[in-house]
């Protein structure tokens, strides 16, 4: 009977701490480090300023903004703790968090304060005229903001938004280190490029160059709450096949993005788990609609059919993609599913080619006249050449069987950015777009943007274009504007002024040890509060 | 003295004209590349102030990121220097011993498949030579040597320093301009009176070339390999990851980061220069009827 | 064979005249003749590249055939778009012949001309020519020529150009210790006494003495150094540009599938670039060591 009653009570001992053990196993335990790897290095660290994908991801960790985007689309205060829009609509007013502060500089146990000094001054540093950057045309909907009191900013709007809180997205920077500038060019001596001060979760440590790792330690009195990892360090690496196999050699724990023909090695092995991620992104042939001969619709049309973008996409990108029919992404809500994508006809293209009266072969070309179907394709020298290149030569290859030359120019890539942007000389390009939530294709067709620097490249005109995309920007109702987008995806499928190639899914991969990673399709860290490592193998 | 005076004066004022010639040059090269960059188009002042930044030994910060020069520049000249010191080394003792051999007549038949070998390996792209190196080694060794070795503890250091060193001494060329030197230049001392007469009093071959054939050529190529230990090897470092100056430059060029160049340029000619004095004095030491 | 009573190196072992059939040891009769199997190998297809008499023609694309291996059909396989892997090899010597070419005869000419001429007027010219070629000599070799494209565009003969340029420094010096040994040399003055024109004749004398011993090994291993440096520059995406065809970028693409398995791709061009070199080397070794090397004893 002893025993017996030994027995029942260890057992249930033994069950209690097992019960009690068990959601300490399995739950989120802080500490660890993340080092993951990107092809490239980042330019700068500093908002506003720094442009590209890997210096936003680096940003994303270290800056916070008013508000964000939660996973299920749902808009969460960030640095503001609750907001007002005014009945008008032009009117928007956010009340800030008093517990936020800046983090500390080196050596000091606390940082400032954040106030509404910070939103103002980041907001006129923004808009100043000779600050060096590109966000200008997205913010100049705001025509002026007011600090109300040390937690109180309101911004007036020029005219109503729709969904207009989820774009006051841009990272705030630290007033107090910013005393006596109005502009930032890039050049400055300024403390905050050596050494970035943000409200977000991760403070920056150290980087000792630019080619060399950047770490970033976990912010303790972080406002939503400490992140769970302790460490994260970013590792640029100058050759993209080397970052597979740091991954898979345990030189990294995480790959931001694999290249498509590295995909099935990391998949075949268990210690690593690839997670699909979209970048709201398109790829696309772009046309220079100066040249005549492109300007015919015909032609474009032609050249959409003559090429086979699925057998592209299939033997390129492991098929890891999605064809489109117009310039969107198909999970976004401005995509027409009732347009369906230009199916691959050698018979349709030649046909268009004879109707647009390109009849005459010379050399294997077709002409009219005096014009030839022969065009310059200019191409960016860029740091991902193996599948652009495939795309790009089987291009030639496809276009070459109806009857059209293409002949590429190689540039490097700031020269091809001027020759496309600036200088307008080129007939075809390929590249993509990327956009952030908002979708705006306006200052890619609308015809207001032709001209230099601007994004129009191709100086495509179309007024009804134009018309449907002034209703847009200016409607206030969402379903009204997923019709008037839906047009528009019918029109300019019509009109080609891009071939629409596809959406490509990107691939995160990682070692399985760190867990509980969602992932943001453009700033891909938005929720790295709630990673965390896996202890004791994994 | 003063004649040494006189030297070391003429020295200085060469290498600043020099300097202010490859600025010169580099700062006009900048001006006319394409693409809308900080710092293009700008006239004469922008030069002067450049130079007087240079002089002065403020290097200013990095248009592109805005970190100080300093502190990029150093860390990438001691990564670089670790791994084009290391590749000479071993181009060296892999290169003397052949070139000493193919030399010799008695060693013809031996050496010729050696120098053979040697000059199979300089001929392999670098690159290709790093990936097959690196191939081999992570699917026999289960490593990956490179120069991150480890985020969780597993890996060796050790191979991650000894294979970049390994494929840059190996590769590109070096051994083969090394070998090539040596075997011509020994060949000639071999020929004059002075080994003849050595020989005739007894002495092995090798004593008596030694002070002449030898040191003399070598320490010529190794100073003149000074702009190679700066510049680093851009590809090697590519492939292994190598945070060093080569890649520096490389990526400098690419973002339109003058200032970066400039100075990796003004540090490249003055160990030039340093290395033409130091050359000059040794082979004084070594030779003083050839100086 | 002599033909100019002064025409040795001063020194005091006794030499024989060696026919040319006793000179060559077996080392050079092997040297020569695999070097002039590469060189045959050279003509041949770059023959064949030019009047694009292909069996299978290099720039196809058939998508539906990447990645082949080496079979009958395709004896070096495919490549990442379906192209036949040898007939782009043969085509590969396209870029390599005659900006090759160009790069050695601008190293070589350039370099013989500051040579002789900062040997000869050491003062002032000379220093003047040293300090441009410096200049040359203390930028990194890759970054100067990475800088050249950057400011015009990838064309492989720009980049032969500078290549042949940044090779000058090296020949100069080279040259000029040459000069500057042989001008003081006894046979010199000899020549002055006896009335040859101190300009032309003692000129082409020196010239044409300091010259050959550098000028075969200098021109056949001039031609491998372009082709290593197109092929590092591919790796950086900066050499020849595609769709033609170079053994450097088809080297450099190749490696973007090396960890995958497909070793061939990048492989073959790389053996190719190799025993190329090494023929065009043993050629001019050979050659140097029977036309220009003294036997004693």
């Amino acid at each position: 009977m002893k025993q017996f009653k030994r027995t029942v009570f260890f057992s249930a001992v033994f069950i209690l701490i097992a019960l009690c053990a068990a959601p300490i196993l399995f739950s989120q335990e802080p500490g660890g480090t993340l080092v993951y790897g990107e092809y490239g290095a980042p330019t700068r660290l500093v908002p506003i300023l720094a442009n590209d994908s890997i210096s936003i991801r680096l940003i994303e960790l270290i800056y916070g903004s008013l508000v964000y985007y939660d996973p299920d689309g749902e808009i969460k205060g960030d640095l503001a703790k609750s907001w007002d829009i005014a009945k008008d609509l032009k009117t928007v007013t956010f009340y800030l968090r008093d517990d936020v502060r800046w983090h500390p500089m080196p050596g000091e146990s606390d940082g400032e304060l954040f106030t509404a000094d910070d939103v103002v001054k980041t907001y006129k540093i923004m808009m100043h005229p000779n600050t060096i950057t590109s966000l200008q045309s997205r913010y100049n909907f705001i025509a002026s903001v007011k600090k109300i009191d040390d937690y109180t900013v309101m911004f007036k709007l020029k005219k109503p938004v729709l969904n207009v809180l989820g774009r006051f997205s841009f990272k705030i920077l630290p007033a107090y280190l910013l005393r006596g500038v109005s502009y930032l060019r890039g050049d400055e001596d300024l403390s905050i490029y050596k050494h970035p001060i943000g409200t977000g979760p991760y403070m920056f440590v150290s980087q000792k160059g630019p080619s060399s790792e950047i770490v970033l330690k976990a912010y303790d009195a972080y406002h939503l709450g400490r992140p769970f990892i302790d460490t994260i360090i970013m590792r640029p690496f100058a050759d993209q096949n080397i970052i597979t196999q740091t991954l898979l050699y345990g030189g990294i724990d995480m790959e931001i993005r694999v290249p498509p023909r590295d995909i099935a090695e990391i998949q075949g092995d268990s210690r690593f788990e690839l997670n699909p991620y979209s970048t709201l992104s398109f790829s696309f042939f772009g046309y220079n609609l100066r040249n005549p001969v492109l300007a015919i619709k015909e032609v474009r049309q032609a050249i959409s059919y003559a090429i086979n973008r699925q057998e592209m996409l299939d033997s390129f990108f492991e098929g890891k993609g999605q064809l489109i029919s117009g310039p969107f992404a198909p999970g976004s809500w401005a995509y027409n599913l009732d347009v369906k994508p230009i199916v691959y006809s050698v018979d349709k293209a030649n046909s268009l080619l004879d109707r647009a009266g390109f009849t005459e072969w010379t050399k294997g070309i077709r002409k009219r006249g005096s014009y030839e179907l022969r065009f310059e394709m200019v191409v960016p020298i860029s740091k991902e050449n193996e599948t652009t290149k495939r795309v790009i030569l089987a291009f030639q290859n496809y276009l070459q069987k109806v009857g059209i030359q293409v002949d590429i120019k190689w540039l490097e890539w700031k020269a091809w950015t001027e020759a496309v942007f600036i200088d307008h000389k080129f007939d075809i390009i390929y590249a993509d777009w990327i956009f952030d939530d908002s979708f705006d294709i306006s200052s890619l067709f609308h015809s207001r943007e032709i001209g230099i620097g601007k994004n129009n490249f191709g100086a495509y005109r179309n007024p009804e274009v134009d018309a449907l995309l002034d209703e847009a920007n200016t409607t206030l109702d969402m379903e009204k504007k997923r019709t008037i987008y839906r047009q528009l995806h019918a029109i300019l499928a019509e009109d080609v002024p891009y071939t629409y190639l596809w959406t490509l899914t990107n691939y995160a991969a990682y070692n399985r040890k760190v867990r509980r990673v969602e992932i943001h399709p453009t700033r891909f860290f938005t929720y790295v509060r709630e990673w965390y490592i896996q202890r004791g193998g994994g | 003295m003063t004649r040494f005076l006189k030297l070391i004066v003429k020295e200085v004022v060469y290498t600043f004209l020099l300097v202010i010639g490859v600025s010169f040059l580099l700062f006009l090269l900048f001006n006319m590349m394409p693409g809308e960059f900080l710092g293009k188009g700008e006239g004469v002042r922008s030069f002067m102030l450049l130079l007087k930044r240079l002089f002065t030994l403020h290097f200013g910060v990095s248009i592109v990121s805005g970190i100080d020069i300093n502190s990029i520049i150093f860390p990438a000249f001691k990564n670089t220097l670790i791994l084009t010191v290391g590749a000479l080394f071993i181009s060296l003792l892999f290169a003397v011993p052949i070139g000493i051999f193919s030399a010799f007549r008695g060693f013809k038949t031996y050496s010729w498949p050696l120098s053979m070998l040697s000059y199979i390996v300089s001929s392999i792209p670098v690159f290709y030579f790093g990936y097959l190196v690196l191939y081999l080694v992570s699917r026999y060794t289960g490593y990956l040597p490179i120069y991150y070795v480890q985020a969780s503890g597993t890996g060796s250091r050790v191979l991650a320093y000894l294979l970049p060193i390994l494929v840059l001494g190996l590769g590109n060329n070096s051994i083969c301009e090394i070998v090539r030197l040596i075997t011509i230049e020994l060949d000639r001392v071999i020929g004059t009176d002075y080994v003849a007469a050595s020989r005739a009093r007894g002495e092995s071959i090798l004593a008596s070339a030694a002070g002449e054939g030898i040191l003399i050529p070598l320490v010529s190529i190794v100073f003149s390999k000074v702009p190679f230990i700066i510049g680093g090897a851009v590809i090697v470092e590519q492939v292994f990851n190598w945070p060093g100056m080569g890649r520096l430059a490389f990526q400098s060029t690419l973002d339109r980061d003058m200032p970066v160049l400039i100075v990796i340029a003004f540090l490249s000619v003055l160990m030039v220069r340093v290395g033409m004095i130091a050359r000059n004095i040794l082979l004084f030491h070594l030779n003083p009827r050839e100086a | 064979m002599k033909r100019f009573y002064y025409e040795e190196e001063p020194v005091d072992i006794e030499e024989f005249y060696v026919p040319i059939y006793r000179r060559a040891s077996v080392r050079d009769v092997v040297s020569i003749g695999f070097g002039l199997f590469v060189v045959a190998y050279l003509f041949i297809f770059y023959f064949i590249s030019i009047t694009n008499t292909f069996i299978q023609n290099p720039m196809d694309v058939h998508v539906d055939q990447m990645f082949q291996r080496p079979s009958f059909e395709h004896l070096f396989g495919t490549d990442f778009l379906g192209r036949d892997i040898f007939s782009r090899i043969v085509k590969g010597t396209e870029a390599f012949f005659v900006p090759g070419l160009l790069s050695i005869v601008i190293s070589t000419s350039f370099g013989l001309l500051f040579g002789v001429v900062t040997g000869f007027y050491p003062k002032i010219l000379s220093s003047i020519i040293f300090y441009f070629l410096n200049i040359i000599d203390s930028i990194p070799r890759l970054i100067l020529i990475l800088i050249i494209i950057v400011l015009f565009r990838p064309s492989i003969y720009l980049v032969m150009v500078f290549v042949g340029i940044t090779s000058i420094p090296k020949m100069t010096a080279y040259i000029r210790s040459k000069v500057e040994i042989l001008k003081n040399q006894r046979f010199i003055e000899a020549g002055k006494a006896l009335g040859l024109s101190p300009g032309s004749i003692v000129f082409k004398h020196i010239v044409w003495l300091s010259a050959k011993s550098v000028l075969i090994i200098h021109a056949t291993l001039g031609m491998g150094e372009a082709v290593l440096i197109e092929t590092s520059l591919s790796y950086l995406g900066f050499g020849v540009q595609e769709p033609d065809p170079s053994w450097g970028n088809m080297v450099a693409m190749g490696i973007d599938f090396f960890f995958q398995g497909r070793l061939w791709l990048s492989t073959i061009p790389a053996v190719v670039i190799l025993t190329t070199i090494m023929g065009l080397y043993l050629l001019g070794d050979g050659l140097n060591s029977i036309y220009n090397e003294k036997v004693s004893r």
